[in-house]
């Protein structure tokens, strides 16, 4: 396992910098003067170069690649150009916000996206498993905006059962999670569809196997059969996709930040791109790219427990 | 089944979310907890909490290090300036009682207030000011230090009376002490004893302290047990910061929140009618239209340009488009502005007189209904925004239908809101552009797009726009006192810019609130900035 570990994270590392290159080219190389944001529509150019001076924009671009690099190695991801405070203060205050929402997405999402799929599996062809696989697609195609949109209208206005929007006083507190439900369930509703309709195959081919047969036949109640030995093998490939879908919505989650109000990572990285906040931006990708990293590994290291046949080692 | 319920642990978290569901009340969520009774100040009021929804992140609270207009107009009610505008836009004496200036515009001395006290104890004098206007004018601190580049100096007179005096005289001079970006006071101890965390302990004078500041969530106020003007009736003001409009107005109709500020001009009139909410406007110091680019040859002829403000149909598309969200605005001068000319007159909307122009400067239809002449097809290119003006890409491309009526094509570079600027500032690459400037809470015509835009070496004069006459004439109002006399002046100047066609100017935003039913003693200001809580209250 050791070892494992150590030849990933030393093969994670060029995958590292390609990202913090890329993330620093494109800010660079995007049009809008970042000097003409925080200086305001009327500022002089005089005004503007003393801006520019002052962030090291003047400097060239393998100066200020390698200003911001060296900072990552001391964990110095500088300071926001906009709010003058340090970004891994705001990345710290944002990121705890953006993992609770996922973390309760990802729950929602596999426990209602697994479970659906088992039963779509289990009752092949008949009219529970048209109406699941038919909310699956209804999950996927539905912008989750308007999802929440919706959502809000209906639980929050007309029913007045959850609150509209925001973080709540306390995370841990009962109000908190009261804030939490919507936005998690916005969230959480494309991954489950992704994962009903890729454990509802993955489960039927499964089924088809000697196995089971075998399992059947030997007596065993159709639960045990489906909870334990057809399931334990559907899920290396669900946990794959758990993987995937949770890495990208540290991303993805800022139309749902944005429309309940939740201050997350996502949300933060967006409006430092309006506000051309290049540290901020930055910072935030490589957070990201290094979240999205962890996850991968930790899927890896899953399959072990998932199917002992799994050799890490090699 | 017994061991399918066994296992399905889900029934627990389906239960547990119902108990969730029900425990509490309805949809309130922050404000529920703003309405706990203030525990660590000294003032008891019941004046209620009010919550007000911002759209854009509040970046810190050291005044002089910020551009940000959203944060600068909430850090008024913790920090004053020295002068401030009523309703009507008249100066609103605030930390200074009374001013007086040379007969040659160029020394102007304030006379402050006694016994006011920043919200940490320390008094409130000549120094503070002196302490203030020198960081707003030290580029190492300040954002907006060129602002102040005509002051060359501040003087402290004795313990209440300071004196500015000014390389050139500049009759406006007040207006800078109002604008947005004019220098609030902040308590030199504090500003010292924070350092760089000043930005989160604002210190000021204003009727409200900062008790809470949760970055993207909100801001919350309390009265200032010191404050000097009498005593502030509400509990407490929580600014929440709720990015999605349409969020926001669900909030304001489950009672999250209690004033809401943008207002989308689709759901302009359902918001009017519904019984619990009031909707305030007020017009805004602002100007949006279309502006010629002097550098480009093809809008040189003034002909062409009158045949373009002929062949657009502004009325039709400001009513169709904006609806009462803003107000239509002819001229270059906001409709509010003191010195905006009544009766200026822009090209009408006569679509066959534009035909007859065209085809008198010799460009003829081509077979694709693009006038043509000489081999070059008559295009314009139209550098407009989305997202950063009131309806501005859909004004951009009602505009192209308009002129393409008329035989000129236009071929449309719509970029991001805040990039419109940057690609103003290369002066090149655009025919015409839709643009404006505004909201400034300055009614001056000093502050007006007539100075920014189109004098020449103005910061931002984007255009290409020269006219020494305008330059001079402006000149000239600036050296003197008397409003009747600039109003003269100005009025001349727009009687140029008549002629000349500079623009197609279409309107002015309003800024405009919905406020719940609920609000007392709020009167929503598109110049007034100062002491707008001082008196309102919320019912329960």
């Amino acid at each position: 396992m050791m070892r494992f570990l150590v030849r990933r994270l030393l093969a994670v590392l060029p995958t590292l910098i390609g990202v913090t290159i890329i993330a620093f080219l494109i800010l660079h190389l995007t049009p809008g003067d970042p000097a003409r944001l925080i200086g305001g529509p009327d500022a002089t150019e005089a005004d503007l170069q003393t801006i520019r001076i002052q962030l090291g924009l003047d400097q060239p671009l393998l100066v200020q690649y390698w200003e911001f690099i060296s900072g990552l190695f001391t964990g110095d991801l500088g300071e926001s150009w906009y709010m003058r405070v340090p970004v891994n203060q705001l990345i710290s205050e944002a990121l705890p916000r953006s993992l609770e929402l996922i973390v309760a997405a990802m729950i929602l999402a596999t426990v209602i996206g697994v479970l659906c799929g088992v039963i779509a599996a289990k009752w092949r062809n008949s009219i529970i498993d048209r109406l699941t696989m038919l909310g699956a697609m209804v999950g996927i195609s539905m912008p989750n905006f308007w999802l929440g949109q919706l959502l809000i209208l209906w639980i929050s206005v007309k029913l007045g059962w959850l609150p509209v929007s925001g973080l709540g006083d306390n995370p841990w507190s009962i109000d908190g999670l009261r804030h939490l439900i919507l936005p998690a369930v916005a969230a959480a509703v494309p991954s489950a569809a992704y994962l009903a309709r890729l454990t509802r195959s993955t489960m039927l081919e499964i089924m088809r196997q000697d196995y089971i047969r075998t399992a059947r036949a030997k007596g065993l109640a159709e639960a045990i059969v489906l909870l334990k030995h057809a399931l334990r093998n559907t899920l290396i490939p669900v946990v794959t996709l758990i993987g995937m879908q949770f890495g990208s919505l540290l991303g993805e989650a800022v139309i749902v930040e944005t429309v309940f109000a939740w201050p997350g990572l996502g949300r933060l990285i967006i409006n430092a791109t309006f506000s051309r906040d290049f540290p901020v931006v930055q910072g935030g990708v490589v957070v990201i790219a290094v979240a999205f990293i962890i996850i991968n590994i930790l899927v890896d290291i899953s399959y072990k427990f998932l199917d002992p046949k799994v050799s890490l080692d090699k | 089944m017994k061991s399918f319920i066994k296992h399905s642990f889900f029934f627990t978290l389906l239960i547990g979310m119902l108990l969730l569901v029900g425990c509490g009340g309805g949809g309130n969520s922050d404000s529920e907890q703003a309405e706990e009774p203030a525990e660590q100040t000294d003032v008891v009021t019941e004046g209620g909490t009010l919550t007000i929804a911002i759209p854009v992140d509040i970046v810190g609270f050291d005044s002089a290090k910020l551009v940000d207009v959203p944060t600068l107009m909430l850090l008024k009610n913790i920090c004053e300036n020295l002068v401030s505008v009523d309703f009507d836009g008249n100066y609103l004496p605030q930390l200074a009682e009374r001013w007086e200036n040379s007969e040659d515009l160029m020394t102007w001395t304030f006379f402050l207030r006694q016994g006011v006290k920043f919200s940490d104890g320390t008094p409130f004098n000549a120094e503070a000011v002196k302490f203030n206007y020198d960081r707003y004018m030290d580029k190492n601190v300040a954002v907006a230090w060129s602002k102040f580049s005509n002051i060359e100096k501040v003087e402290v007179v004795d313990e209440y009376t300071v004196r500015f005096i000014l390389s050139k005289p500049m009759a406006a001079f007040i207006d800078t002490c109002i604008a947005e970006h004019a220098p609030m006071m902040n308590s030199p101890e504090a500003v010292k004893k924070y350092g760089d965390k000043y930005v989160e302990n604002p210190v000021g004078t204003g009727p409200f302290v900062l008790k809470e500041f949760s970055r993207s969530q909100r801001v919350v106020l309390e009265p200032n047990p010191d404050y000097w003007n009498g005593s502030v009736k509400l509990d407490q003001l929580i600014y929440r910061i709720i990015p999605d409009t349409e969020t926001a107005l669900l909030e304001l109709e489950s009672g999250g929140v209690d004033i809401v500020t943008t207002i989308p001009p689709e759901q302009f009139e359902r918001l009017k009618s519904n019984p619990d909410l009031n909707i305030q406007s007020d017009p805004n110091h602002t100007i949006r239209g279309i502006f010629f680019n002097f550098g480009s040859p093809i809008v040189q002829d003034v002909r062409m340009r009158q045949a373009i403000g002929h062949g657009i149909n502004v009325d039709e598309i400001v009513k169709s488009l904006c609806g009462d969200v803003v107000i239509r605005s002819a001229g270059p001068t906001p409709v509010v502005s003191w010195a905006h000319k009544k009766d200026f007159k822009e090209p009408a909307y006569e679509p066959e007189k534009a035909k007859q122009l065209l085809e008198e400067m010799g460009w003829k239809v081509g077979s694709d209904g693009i006038r043509v002449k000489d081999g070059e097809r008559l295009s314009l290119k139209l550098l407009g925004s989305n997202g950063r003006y009131i309806k501005d890409k859909e004004i951009a491309d009602a505009v192209q239908n308009d002129l393409k009526v008329i035989g000129i094509e236009v071929v449309l570079d719509i970029v991001e809101g805040s990039q419109l600027w940057t690609k103003l500032e290369t002066k090149k690459g655009f025919d015409i552009a839709f643009a404006g400037v505004g909201p400034r809470p300055s009614t001056d015509p000093a502050e007006q797009p007539i100075s920014v835009f189109l004098l020449q070496g103005a910061s931002i004069n984007f255009f290409n726009y020269a006219n020494p006459r305008l330059d001079e004439l402006m000149d000239e109002a600036n050296k003197t006192a008397d409003k009747e006399q600039r109003k003269e002046i100005y009025y001349q100047v727009q009687d140029m810019l008549e002629e000349e066609v500079t623009g197609i100017w279409m309107y002015s935003d309003q800024s405009l609130a919905a406020v719940s039913s609920k609000v007392k003693g709020y009167k929503h200001s598109g110049s007034r900035t100062a002491w707008l809580y001082n008196d309102v209250t919320v019912e329960e």
